[in-house]
C-alpha cells in the first residue's frame, strides 16, 4: 500500500471496503430470505387446495362467496385465488346424558369447503405457495382476501400442471 | 509549483457504487408501493358487532357520532345507523342430543353500522391505515365509550 492509501497505487483501500460490506449486506439478505426447504430442486407448478373453514356464522360465508384473491398477512403478496366456495351446515359430534354419540347440527353456524387455485412450486419434500409457505394436509392456513380474514385446515391438494 | 498531470477518471468501483445506490432507491421506491397501481378512494359501510352489551352500552352510542376505530386513534369512522338484537348463545340438550341458540336476558347485540373514506384494491379495503375485512375485531372509540367487536359486513358504495 502506497502513502495515498492506495493498494499497488490504484485501488483504494476504503473501496475494497465498501465492496466488501455491500457483498456482505447482499449474502446476508440472500441468507435470511431464502427458504430452507425450497432451496432442493423445485418445480414451478400450478395447484388447488382446499381449506375447511369450520363453524362460522353467516357473515364470514357471505364474505367467502365473494370470492377474489389470497394474499399474505400484510396483504401485499398475492398467493392464490378462490375459485370455488362450498357451504354445509355445521355439525358436531355430542354425547347424549345416555352416553350416546350423535352428530348434530350447531344451528346459524356453517362449514366451508374453499377451493383455492395457486401458483407454487413442488418440491422434494412438498408444496409450496410464492411465498415458500409450505401447502400441506393437516396445515392451518390462514385466509386474508379483500372481503374476509379467516382461517381453516388444508384438507386436500391436487396439482393441475407444471408450469415449466 | 509542480503541475499535477494526473486526470480523474471513472474507475469500476464508481460504477460498483452508482449501481449500488440506484438499486438501493428502487429497493426503497418498491417497498413503500411508489410502482404501485394507486388505490381506489370511495366511501364504504360497513357493521360492526358488538356481543353481550348491557342497557347502558346499547344507549351510548349515536347515530351521527364520531368514532376512533383504530388503536393508535389516527382513523375515524361515523356512526350512520344502530340496531339492537338480543344476544343469544348455542346451547347443548344433553336429553335430545341437540344444540339450540337460547336467548341470554338482559344482554343485547348492538350492530353499529359505520361509514368511512377507503382505498380499495383488488386485494384490500383500507381506511387510513386500518384494514377492514369481516372477521377481524375493530376497537369502536367515541366520546365516553370505547368497544371491541368484529367487522360483520362490508359494503362498497
Amino acid at each position: 500500500m502506497d502513502k495515498n492509501g492506495k493498494i499497488f497505487g490504484k485501488v483504494s483501500i476504503i473501496d475494497i471496503g465498501f465492496v466488501l460490506v455491500i457483498a456482505a449486506v447482499i449474502f446476508g439478505a440472500y441468507m435470511r430470505f431464502s427458504s430452507g426447504a425450497g432451496k432442493l430442486v423445485t418445480t414451478p407448478t400450478k395447484f388447488e387446495y382446499v381449506v375447511k373453514v369450520s363453524n362460522v356464522r353467516q357473515f364470514t360465508v357471505d364474505a367467502l362467496i365473494k370470492k377474489g384473491y389470497i394474499t399474505d398477512k400484510k396483504y401485499e403478496a398475492v398467493l392464490g385465488e378462490i375459485v370455488d366456495v362450498k357451504v354445509e351446515e355445521a355439525h358436531m359430534e355430542s354425547v347424549t346424558a345416555e352416553g350416546e354419540v350423535v352428530d348434530t347440527a350447531l344451528p346459524e353456524r356453517y362449514t366451508c369447503y374453499v377451493t383455492i387455485r395457486s401458483d407454487g412450486k413442488e418440491g422434494q419434500n412438498g408444496y409450496f405457495n410464492a411465498k415458500n409457505d409450505e401447502i400441506s394436509v393437516g396445515r392451518n392456513l390462514n385466509i386474508y382476501t379483500k372481503y374476509v380474514s379467516t382461517s381453516g385446515g388444508i384438507e386436500s391438494i391436487r396439482i393441475l400442471k407444471q408450469t415449466s | 509549483m509542480e503541475k499535477n498531470n494526473e486526470t480523474k477518471k471513472f474507475t469500476v468501483i464508481d460504477f460498483v457504487i452508482i449501481a449500488v445506490t440506484a438499486a438501493a432507491c428502487a429497493a426503497v421506491m418498491f417497498k413503500f408501493g411508489i410502482f404501485e397501481e394507486s388505490p381506489q378512494n370511495t366511501s364504504i359501510l360497513f357493521d360492526v358487532l358488538i356481543t353481550e352489551c348491557e342497557d347502558n352500552v346499547t344507549e351510548t352510542v349515536n347515530k351521527g357520532d364520531v368514532v376512533s376505530i383504530s388503536n393508535k386513534e389516527k382513523d375515524t369512522a361515523t356512526v350512520k345507523d344502530i340496531r339492537v338484537e338480543q344476544s343469544k348463545t348455542m346451547t347443548y340438550n344433553a336429553q335430545k342430543g341437540e344444540y339450540y341458540m337460547k336467548e341470554l336476558a338482559e344482554k343485547s347485540d348492538l350492530y353499529i353500522t359505520l361509514e368511512a373514506d377507503a382505498d380499495v384494491t383488488d386485494t384490500l379495503i383500507e381506511t387510513g391505515t386500518t384494514p377492514v375485512k369481516v372477521g377481524m375485531s375493530m376497537p369502536v372509540r367515541g366520546k365516553g365509550y370505547a368497544l371491541n367487536g368484529y367487522i360483520v359486513r362490508i359494503e362498497e358504495n
